[in-house]
């Protein structure tokens, strides 16, 4: 029953392995090593108990989905969501399978990551914009509505270390903003600076997400997954539980998350 | 609920992409043309690091002079005057030397350290890392041919006027640039997942600037030794810099093309190391 419309993003069988030997800094893995002590407890969805070297933060996920459509990522905390965006995004590349995009993907996780402090914010702007890949010619052509914006006014020519964080972030926001990707990824829909910047950032927001060709947002407010997504995919342990609409894959999610309640607490019982 | 597999009949123009695994080569020129498309960026991190990295300073972009010429003071007030071992021009003799390796030195240095320091934005947007070490060395690269016109105008006093083979000396600091950069991605990569190789390059370094013929002339060092020394780059780099800029002669240039031949090997190695591990970035931490 599919409309025959392009396609915007297909993943294939994709997987993204985790060697725990090569994570050093101690806090993430303490936290991947935890990750990995729970999986062993409850073994992976597809049965294969996790080793203690190597972790699979995504397995054996795909996926089509076509241009015009809104996909909406659910699952628990450390299900692969976030993987999942950063494969698509072409920062994490996948161990196993394929990922393809039609078109320019960007993550509005970027604000103001970029950012040179000793830099005028204006600088920023075109450095930032270079990261994104554009020419000097086309960050000319924007740097104006940028700025404006940003609402940053005569601060703009200051380096970016006298910025408050209230200022970076609005700055990182109009950056990401006016970069106009094809395909956008969110990771949970964010309000960045006042009342007043945070209407107008989520006005700019649905501007571009009526602009995108495709958007896949990750959200754990599943009333936000309903209302927006025309497209949901149900995560859990790095593998996909359920692919459809998001009437049928939020109801699984709920249900899941209800029954596995009692179970938990029972373990953390059992532990102590 | 349908299942989370995909419509493997159904005919899509990205599907054709999705298969195709380019061949090596193929894969290294897509990568070229890939680092080539974000030029805008390594022009703007090269600007970048030159206008901040003296912010601060008093001096400012005196430092861009003063930092090769009090080395060199160093090693005159300790070779010349206090060893008495110095010829006449020994202050040309061994700045020469001292730009030339804090060219090598500094752009690895600064590639270990801005490949580490840009590891957070690696994690946020998608860019090719490459960049990053030839944006460190370029950026090098410009202080080194900054500190040739200083050289030149700083022999003159010592009766080495500018000469018509002058110009030769690119092709030499040519030579280095591939040398660096191949000993910059190498080096850059491997420091990302031994934190070790930071530590122990400046030892390396050391020793190896004190191996090369740079405070003293090759014909200094005994016979014996001369068949090990050839095997250093930097004893036939450092040579061709005096050949030209002191003694206006052409360099051995059979000498020079050996040295080439090894600095392209070099940074294919480094670079073929530096892009086949880089994936992997993202993924310490």
């Amino acid at each position: 029953m599919r409309e025959e419309r392009p396609d915007a993003i297909i993943a294939r069988d994709i997987g993204v392995r985790y060697d725990l030997r090569l994570t050093r800094h101690r806090t993430i893995r303490q936290t991947v090593a935890e990750r990995v002590r729970q999986l062993a407890l409850r073994r992976t969805a597809n049965g294969v108990p996790a080793t203690r070297t190597e972790f699979w933060a995504l397995r054996g996920v795909s996926f089509r989905l076509a241009s015009g459509e809104v996909l909406g990522v659910v699952g628990r905390n450390g299900s692969g969501k976030s993987t999942l965006l950063l494969t698509i995004a072409g920062i994490l590349r996948p161990d196993t399978g394929f990922v393809t995009t039609a078109g320019r993907t960007a993550t509005l996780l970027t604000l103001g990551a970029g950012f040179e402090p000793r830099l005028t914010g204006r600088d920023n702007i075109y450095l930032n914009g270079a990261y994104l890949g554009f020419t000097h010619r086309k960050m000319d052509a924007i740097v104006d509505e940028i700025i404006e914006f940003s609402e940053l006014g005569t601060f703009i020519d200051a380096p970016v270390t006298t910025y408050s964080a209230g200022m970076r972030a609005r700055l990182g926001f109009s950056i990401a903003a006016f970069a106009e990707p094809d395909i956008l990824l969110l990771d949970e829909v964010l309000g960045v600076g006042d009342a007043a910047f945070q209407h107008k950032s989520r006005g700019k927001m649905r501007e571009l997400m009526e602009r995108a060709s495709a958007l896949v947002i990750v959200s754990h407010s599943t009333d936000f997954i309903l209302e927006t997504c025309t497209r949901a995919l149900w995560l859990d342990g790095g593998t996909a539980m359920a692919y459809g609409t998001p009437d049928e894959v939020v109801a699984g999610y709920t249900e899941s998350v209800r029954r596995s309640r009692g179970p938990i607490r029972t373990v953390f019982d059992g532990a102590r | 609920m349908t299942a989370p597999t995909i419509d493997a009949t159904a005919d899509s123009p990205l599907e054709g992409r999705l298969n195709r695994r380019a061949p090596l080569l193929r894969q290294g020129w897509q990568e070229l043309v890939e680092i080539s498309r974000f030029r805008p960026l390594v022009h703007h991190l090269v600007s970048s690091s030159l206008r901040t990295e003296n912010a601060g300073t008093v001096f400012g972009f005196l430092w861009w002079l003063l930092d090769p010429l009090l080395l060199m003071v160093v090693y005159v007030f300790l070779i010349d005057v206090i060893l008495r071992r110095g010829t006449p021009d020994y202050p040309v003799f061994v700045l020469t030397a001292v730009i030339a390796w804090t060219f090598f030195a500094g752009a690895t240095r600064t590639s270990i350290g801005q490949t580490l320091a840009k590891e957070r934005l690696m994690r946020q947007v998608s860019f090719p890392k490459a960049v990053i070490p030839l944006a460190a060395t370029t950026a090098e690269a410009c202080h080194f041919v900054f500190g040739l016109a200083v050289l030149t105008v700083f022999a003159i006093p010592f009766g080495i006027v500018p000469h018509p083979v002058l110009p030769f000396v690119l092709v030499v600091a040519a030579v280095q640039l591939v040398l660096t950069l191949g000993v910059a991605y190498l080096l850059s990569a491997l420091n990302v997942f031994f934190r070790d190789t930071q530590h122990l390059a400046v030892y390396f370094f050391r020793l190896w600037f004190y191996l090369s013929p740079a405070l003293y002339a090759l014909a200094d060092v005994p016979p014996r030794f001369r068949d090990v020394y050839a095997l250093n780059p930097f004893t036939t780099l450092f040579t061709s810099y005096r050949a030209v800029l002191i003694e206006h002669t052409l360099p051995d240039l059979s000498a020079l093309a050996l040295v080439a031949a090894g600095s392209v090997l070099v940074l294919v190695v480094g670079y073929l190391f530096f892009s086949g591990t880089e994936h992997l970035f993202t993924k310490l931490i």
